[in-house]
């Protein structure tokens, strides 16, 4: 059964590929501009290019797109853990969490690179500070969720806040964490992309504007559909984990 | 033994106190079972929540064998109504969930564990998850878990209410059985009166809010066979009734 679901999801994954190649394919011979070219193209030109000229790229932007996501990982669980259990913390912290969710961080970028330089830092951290709020209220809500008669058990038996953590709190809301990562996924992307546009010389989004510059479009597409790939990737193992780790 | 005097608990709400429980005078001496039937909300899970060291806000002193109720140096056995398991734990690590926390497990507790499981039918469920159990089997891994811990005290809140007919019958049955075996002091919750003098050695009586204990009755039919065929069992079943019935209504 459990290959049948692996093996179903991958026939999606399939199908709705083939759907989008085909409308590219067919959009590019109606209109047949330099600004469209054929997939066909786009993907011959991945193939030959990747190993030269893409991967260096593509490994900048994992590496910043992961650590972007631990940071706001590392500060996120253990904050909205401790707002969802305490309330006298939540009722604290929350007014500022809500204050500054709704603000659009991205502007903030230029203030940002003041003060960590235009080097990794700042774009990684710029991705942690937008994700981080989605980390912190998807798990003080988890974890306010968590009814009250499954702590008795443990209360009862004069269970440590750690055993309490480790048996109750992580496990309940450990789908929660992976739903948020799902969800700011999404969102560090986009991020990464925009940072990537200033002060650097490495990373998919830089490799996709420099190649638009050049009006080299095949790179461009080429660019384009490795970001994709990437995020479907990133989709995935998460879906994976979610796989293993929410067994019953 | 487990010891309870003028147990008071109130609750600080919006507008002032409420006051749960009143003045409860209690005894469950070793090995005995206790059955507690009171109206909904009549504070009886109050009671058990002062019991399991859940609340530690009350009047009055609570003890078992002499000493205040400590849940880190006591061994509570605590079964629910909704069971109390967690979904994701298999039958096995829920099982053991009590004995883990206390200690760290060894292979003469991994051994009796599974011997408790056997005993009460659960050895061919032990890496399946709850949510893929029936209402009794959940309620028995609940009752595993109580028992591998060797409790000092078993505190059952309304274990049963939430399983049908034939299982509850069932489940008494195999709780009788296994109380006897293992001579757990134990205090039984339960709205059913015909529960109470199935299960209960004593039998007390609570009052409607603020709980307070009506009556503790000596229960003869205590350890009969087949009570559900003895006209004794009906007869103290009718008893009680009557006596309360002026007491719940309204």
């Amino acid at each position: 059964m459990v290959n049948l679901k692996l093996g179903r999801k991958a026939f999606e994954y399939f199908y709705a590929l083939l759907i989008i190649f085909l409308l590219w394919y067919m959009i590019s011979q109606i209109v047949n501009i330099n600004l469209i070219p054929s997939p066909i193209l786009v993907l011959e030109n991945l193939s030959k290019t990747f190993k030269s000229k893409i991967m260096i790229h593509v490994e900048y932007s994992l590496f910043r797109i992961l650590m972007g996501i631990a940071l706001s990982l590392i500060v996120g669980v253990p904050t909205g853990i401790v707002m969802g259990y305490f309330s006298r913390i939540d009722k604290l912290l929350s007014p500022i969490v809500y204050l500054i969710y709704p603000i659009p961080k991205i502007a903030l970028l230029p203030v940002v690179m003041l003060i960590f330089g235009l080097g990794e830092m700042s774009k990684i951290f710029m991705i942690a500070v937008i994700v981080v709020f989605q980390v912190i209220v998807s798990l003080r809500d988890a974890v306010k969720g968590i009814p009250e008669n499954m702590y008795y058990s443990i209360y009862s038996l004069g269970g440590s806040l750690f055993q309490l953590l480790r048996e109750v709190i992580i496990p309940a809301s450990l789908i929660n964490i992976l739903t948020s990562i799902r969800v700011a996924l999404g969102t560090a992307i986009s991020v990464l992309f925009f940072t990537e546009t200033f002060g650097t010389e490495y990373g998919i989004g830089y490799f996709i504007m420099d190649s638009w510059m050049r009006v080299n479009y095949l790179d461009m597409y080429s660019g384009i559909i490795v970001l994709s790939l990437m995020g479907i990737v990133l989709f995935s193992i998460i879906d994976f984990l979610e796989f293993i780790f929410y067994r019953w | 033994m487990v010891k309870v005097e003028g147990l008071t608990v109130r609750y600080k709400t919006d507008d002032g106190y409420f006051t749960a429980l009143e003045n409860i005078n209690l005894n469950v001496d070793d090995g005995d079972v206790l059955a507690l039937v009171g109206p909904s909300g009549c504070g009886k899970s109050t009671l058990m929540h002062v019991l399991s060291g859940i609340i530690n806000t009350y009047d009055g002193k609570v003890t078992i064998n002499g000493e205040g109720i400590n849940t880190k140096k006591h061994r509570i056995g605590l079964v629910l109504q909704d069971y109390g398991l967690l979904p994701w734990k298999n039958v096995y690590e829920n099982a053991v969930l009590g004995l883990k926390i206390k200690c760290k497990l060894d292979s003469d507790d991994r051994d009796y564990a599974l011997f408790i499981l056997d005993k009460l039918g659960l050895k061919e469920f032990i890496r399946r998850y709850p949510q893929k159990l029936s209402g009794g089997q959940r309620q028995r891994v609940a009752i595993a878990r109580a028992l591998i811990l060797k409790p000092d005290i078993l505190l059952m809140d309304e274990p049963f209410s939430a399983l049908d007919e034939i299982t509850r019958e069932e489940m008494q049955e195999l709780f009788i059985e296994i109380q006897k075996e293992y001579n757990v002091s134990t205090v039984f919750v339960t709205h059913s009166i015909e529960e109470a003098v199935y299960i209960g050695k004593k039998i007390a009586i609570m009052s409607k809010s603020p709980g307070t204990i009506k009556q503790i009755i000596h229960n003869e039919t205590y350890g009969l066979k087949d009570k559900r065929l003895c006209r004794e069992f009906y007869d103290l079943t009718i008893k009680i009734r009557k006596d309360i019935k002026e007491e719940w209504s309204t």
